[in-house]
């Protein structure tokens, strides 16, 4: 997870667990709530989508690409690996 | 004869003057009686209160299995760090600049909807428009704009759904066709099928949308107690009764009624729910001064005052204000209507509470503000925008229009602003509400041929386009920029 704070342009990373509560994050109270609850609500969406259209298909990694950030979701089955990317550093 | 005689003096009391009689009188008040009160109220009791700075409380995981995570990390770290790896390579983004949400420039023209056969006649004005609630149709009627008498014209109200892929300016997706010419139309608030209008002959007419051959679903022609002269204005208003959310349909006619129709949910049958009159004497109180007006138009030994235009507020449903012939302005209310004297078919109510300083010339339009309280806006022929408050009879704002103005809307898009047009210039000019001014960068400019506008709508979906009828017979859909305040 060290390796992944360092890396350029990463501002911050967040784990939560299958029920959206975080648990290990470098980001501050609020935010991290913020992005544990959210995220955790789009990723299982996203996920329900993938397996929706084909069964034996899973979501394995989730981008997003807004105006200020990029988010990177890497799901699994207990964990999620939230990482928040600054593009333009 | 003469000797000196002295005689002596004698006295004798004046007989003029009484003695005086005294007598003694006593009085006495009674004796002022004080007694002290005290009072104080009883008991002060002090509360405060204070907010807390709420910090949303991290609530971490406990009884983690770290085994678990520690097998995710690892086993995802790599990926991870290869997608930040790809990403810093990546070339995807490079030169890409975000759209800016407010970057939509000025005022732009999207659509002239013009249907061939009509603009070719002369004299065929767009007496009304309408959209749909989802925003995707525009419905207009085109009538003739001279009537001498009796309408004898077949009416025809165009439809053209400007999302569709097939989407033509010149051909409607449908027609429909009335007996006399259409005067106004409105579209149901929430059921995108239904589209109600008002005709020169006094009908009002449903239609559904849906249905493919026969689409009017009914009409008032032969219901007791319909208009006997031209509808003004047709305006779907939701009902009063919490139960039903099927909105009820109003019309005003330029024989003074105000009827109150409820729509069948499903069938679509018209039923007169409730029926006004505005007489004539209502304006008589309108200010000494001014001249009695004499009797109304056809009406002639009728009571009743034609109703050009009214708009109930959106905060009261049981209030409404109606524009008359002759310039009155009347504050009316549906529930202290009292019967009024009038010999017709079905028991009529006088609804008139109170009238405002009129207009010098005739009333064309009022609009009651959807967002602020008691607000309405009205216009006449005497190129007056007036804004008036309801609980104060003389106007707040006077606003003189150069040129002339027809209509006013309230725009949807933000509340401070409304539209009025009608100038010779043929634009549509935005004033704020405040201030009084136009606002330049909202004008919609005029067509390539300057003609009269007679009506402008918003779309009730994307606040953006506007729809603009002229009195050529043409629909032009402007879309603006998004309105900023300069605070």
């Amino acid at each position: 997870m060290k390796r992944i704070q360092s890396h350029k342009g990463v501002v911050g990373t967040i784990v939560v667990n299958s029920e959206g509560i975080p648990i290990k994050t470098t980001m501050d109270n609020t935010t991290t709530v913020q992005y544990a609850g959210l995220i955790s609500q789009l990723s299982d969406k996203a996920r329900s989508v993938v397996r929706d259209l084909d069964p034996t298909n899973d979501l394995t990694f989730l981008r997003i690409r807004s105006r200020k950030h990029e988010i990177m979701v890497a799901p699994d089955k207990e964990f999620i690996l939230i990482v928040i990317q600054n593009p333009t550093e | 004869m003469f000797s000196d005689e002295s005689f002596d003096a004698v006295g004798f009391p004046s007989c003029w003057k009484t003695e005086r009689e005294l007598q003694d009188e006593g009085i006495q008040t009674t004796v002022t009686s004080y007694s002290e009160q005290e009072s104080q109220s009883s008991v002060s009791k002090c509360v405060e209160t204070q907010t807390d700075n709420v910090q949303p409380e991290l609530m971490m995981a406990e009884n983690v299995d770290y085994d678990k995570l520690a097998a995710f990390l690892s086993c995802i770290c790599p990926k991870v760090i290869t997608e930040l790896d790809k990403m810093s390579r990546s070339r995807a983004f490079d030169g890409y600049e975000p759209i800016e949400d407010d970057a939509d420039g000025g005022v732009r023209k999207l659509h002239t909807l013009q249907v061939p056969n009509i603009t070719s006649q002369s004299k065929m004005k767009v007496s009304s428009l309408s959209w749909s609630c989802t925003g995707a149709v525009v419905a207009f009627a085109c009538s003739h704009s001279e009537h001498e008498s009796w309408c004898d014209h077949s009416g025809n109200v165009h439809l053209f759904n400007i999302n569709r892929q097939d989407f033509s300016d010149s051909a409607p997706s449908k027609t429909l066709e009335t007996r006399s010419c259409v005067t106004s139309l409105s579209a149901h608030p929430y059921e995108p099928s239904i589209l109600a209008a008002g005709t020169f002959s006094g009908e009002v007419l449903i239609w559904n949308l849906q249905k493919d051959d026969d689409c009017l679903i009914s009409s008032s022609a032969n219901v007791p107690g319909a208009h006997r002269d031209a509808v003004s204005q047709v305006s779907w208003v939701r009902n009063l009764d919490p139960t039903q959310q099927w909105p009820v349909l109003v019309s005003a006619g330029h024989d003074g009624r105000v009827l109150v129709w409820q729509i069948g949910t499903h069938s679509g049958t018209i039923q007169l729910r409730e029926g006004f009159v505005i007489l004539l004497e209502h304006i008589k109180y309108t200010g000494p001064g001014k001249s009695v007006p004499s009797p109304v138009g056809g009406a002639g030994i009728d009571m009743e005052l034609g109703v050009t235009c009214f708009s109930f507020t959106a905060q009261d449903l049981t209030t409404f204000v109606v524009g008359v012939d002759g310039g009155g302005l009347l504050l009316c209310s549906t529930v202290a209507a009292k019967p009024a004297p009038v010999h017709s078919e079905v028991p009529l109510k006088d609804p008139v509470l109170n009238a405002f300083e009129k207009h010098q010339g005739a009333v064309t339009c009022i609009q009651c503000s959807l967002h602020h309280k008691n607000m309405f806006i009205s216009c006449g022929t005497d190129s007056e925008i007036r804004i008036y408050h309801t609980e104060q009879v003389t106007p707040v704002q006077i606003i003189y229009v150069e040129g002339g103005v027809v209509g006013l809307e309230w725009s949807l898009a933000h509340p401070d602003l409304f539209a009025a047009w009608g100038t010779i210039s043929g634009c549509v000019d935005f004033y704020n509400l405040w201030t009084g001014k136009v606002i330049p960068s909202l004008k919609l400019p005029a067509f390539d041929k300057p003609t009269l506008i007679s009506i402008v709508r918003s779309n009730p979906h994307s606040h953006q386009l506007v729809g603009v009828g002229d009195m050529n017979g043409r629909v032009v859909v402007w879309q603006q920029p998004s309105y900023k305040d300069d605070k």
